[in-house]
């Protein structure tokens, strides 16, 4: 069934959207082609590949891909898909190798992908170009902050700008390390649900969820008579600021986030030495979610960030990295690490009611009578920006949504996936 | 006060630990554990040190009480309704740690029913034992799933 422009123009409204943005197995394959395969996607922290020969494999969106650290010192991100006749390279999730070598027919590459070794090679017809088979690399590849991006499209803005207008949140989670980075090798928490992928991003900025699906988790932590002051006041919950941002990125920023002046002792000296007591108060101060469009989310009080991973229309993944901050106390970092699951794990506190929402949701929406989602919420009194860099509101209101929705909408309008030329 | 350890009265405790679980009497299991107890089931391929990376539950008594406390909750949507499970218990060794304190190790099979769906679960389990009065104590439980390493939806029935 092919789609329609006007289709998306139908679907997609200042306040809400059509069901079929969730639903629509055949929009799920337009997203697929016009977003995951185009757009900036985080594949991976320089810190889980730190000596030549480590790696890691990931999609993006449904395709197979490698990041590995060569001997060079440098990191390398191909697809992985052996050049001879296809298979998968590597089905290990990460380790060390300082060759890959296919199972099927032997072919053998290094970490940069360059071709090692082929078996009895003379069977090919002379002059035939083996050397240009190495791994293929993926079209653009950036790094920011050890974070590495790649896009599958070989045109679009720089990584550089695609991250502009969050860069600054970015650093200031990342600068809550003294030494100025980070370390991801602690282990990963998964979950899944069945549900749209969109539902997740919206979930994480979404600060009006919480008093409600996570009542269970605030109650058994804090007590009834705490829960209904800190966490049951629209009071309380507008107090935090939601800022949508250009190319569908947005921010929640907790003014008094949950650890701000409880760090321990050791770690907030840590940081004072490293950047001077001014930064190092700004640092501290606030509580931020990060949503860097499609599918990575900080969450900087809890020392961790989430990959959404589309599987299908109504089947996501989510991966859960902890992460130590270099030069803060062994043992703050330790807790930290621990404490990730506590809510985000399948096994936790928080995370499954959220999952259970999306879940919900997802059942929900096959519901054709009411056909729209609604999120109206603060567009009243949304604060635009000076330089329209950015659109402000309220921790309840729906700003965040509506911004992805809006980057959703100019993604999948594109004429032919590609992205508009610069003038 | 020393006495033979008895294998059998241990099959037992494990069996009656499982029957809390099965019958949801979380409160009579968490008095099961002792203050120095840890209640831990790892995550990922490899058997990394707990306090150092992230495993699905690494819980202190403390911690274990506020989580039970949170599944009794009227408003855990998660476990709204809540899981069904049925717990078999097999290949029971029991090590004798002398001191009152057993180490046993056994293979389970969990079936856990919730809604529409069913799901089987296995692995291993590690008890640490210590006997007080006429009674068992878990001083450690550690539960390793065959599949550890896997993305899993709602798990937040107790193994």
């Amino acid at each position: 069934m092919s789609m329609h422009l006007g289709d998306i123009e139908d679907l997609v409204k200042e306040d809400r959207v059509h069901r079929r943005v969730y639903t629509d197995p055949s929009l799920f394959e337009e997203e697929i082609r016009r977003i995951f395969h185009r757009v900036w996607t985080f594949v991976g922290h320089e810190s889980e590949a730190p000596h030549p020969g480590d790696y890691k494999t990931v999609y993006l969106g449904r395709q197979p891909v490698l990041m590995s650290r060569h001997e060079d010192g440098k990191i390398y991100v191909m697809y992985n898909r052996c050049m001879h006749r296809g298979p998968v390279v590597c089905r290990e999730e990460s380790g060390n190798s300082n060759l890959f070598r296919c199972m099927y027919h032997g072919w053998t590459y290094r970490n940069d992908g360059s071709l090692a070794g082929v078996p009895f090679s003379s069977g090919y017809p002379p002059g035939f170009d083996l050397n240009g088979l190495g791994l293929m690399r993926l079209p653009r590849v950036g790094s920011y902050r050890g974070f590495v991006f790649a896009s599958l499209s070989p045109e679009g803005e720089s990584l550089e700008e695609f991250l502009a207008p969050v860069r600054s949140y970015i650093d200031k989670i990342l600068d809550r390390a003294p030494d100025g980075e980070i370390e991801v090798r602690c282990g990963v928490q998964k979950y899944e649900y069945c549900g749209n992928w969109k539902l997740q991003f919206e979930n994480f900025i979404d600060h009006y969820h919480a008093p409600f699906t996570h009542e269970s988790a605030f109650v058994s932590g804090v007590g009834e008579e705490i829960y209904r002051k800190r966490f049951l006041s629209q009071e309380v919950r507008d107090a935090v600021e939601v800022r949508a941002f250009k190319y569908g990125h947005s921010i929640l920023d907790h003014p008094h986030g949950a650890g701000s002046g409880k760090e321990p002792e050791a770690f907030r000296s840590a940081l004072e030495k490293s950047r001077g007591k001014e930064r190092a108060e700004a640092i501290l101060s606030g509580d931020l979610h990060v949503n860097v469009f499609p599918t990575l989310l900080f969450q900087e009080h809890s020392q961790s960030y989430r990959i959404i991973r589309p599987i299908g229309v109504d089947r996501t993944e989510v991966f859960v990295y902890p992460y130590r901050l270099k030069g803060a106390p062994e043992e703050f970092n330790d807790a930290m690490v621990r404490g990730v699951s506590y809510w985000a794990a399948a096994t936790g506190t928080g995370q499954p009611d959220d999952l259970e929402a999306m879940t919900r949701a997802q059942l929900g929406l096959q519901a054709e009578g009411p056909e729209w989602v609604i999120f109206a919420r603060g567009i009243h009194h949304e604060k635009v920006g000076p330089l329209g860099e950015r659109i402000s509101g309220k921790g309840t209101d729906e700003t965040g949504i509506r911004g992805l929705h809006r980057y959703w909408k100019e993604l999948m309008l594109r004429s032919d996936g590609r992205p508009e030329k610069r003038s | 006060m020393t006495a033979t350890l008895d294998s059998r009265e241990i099959e037992q405790f494990l069996y009656y630990e499982a029957s809390l679980l099965d019958e949801r009497k979380y409160d009579e299991w968490l008095a099961l554990f002792t203050d120095d107890s840890v209640y831990w089931i790892p995550s990922g391929r490899e058997r990394l040190n707990p306090e150092k990376v992230t495993s699905f539950i690494y819980d202190d008594r403390q911690q274990l009480a506020r989580r039970v406390r949170r599944l009794l909750h009227p408003a855990v949507h998660c476990q709204t309704p809540a899981s069904r499970t049925s717990h078999l218990i097999a290949n029971i060794r029991v090590d004798d740690l002398g001191d009152h304190e057993a180490e046993v190790h056994s293979t389970f099979a969990l079936f856990e029913s919730r809604l529409d769906s069913q799901r089987a679960f296995s692995g291993h389990c590690e008890h640490k034992l210590r006997r007080a009065e006429s009674s068992w104590r878990i001083v450690a439980k550690t539960v390793k799933l065959v599949n550890s390493h896997a993305v899993f939806s709602n798990l937040t029935f107790l193994f």
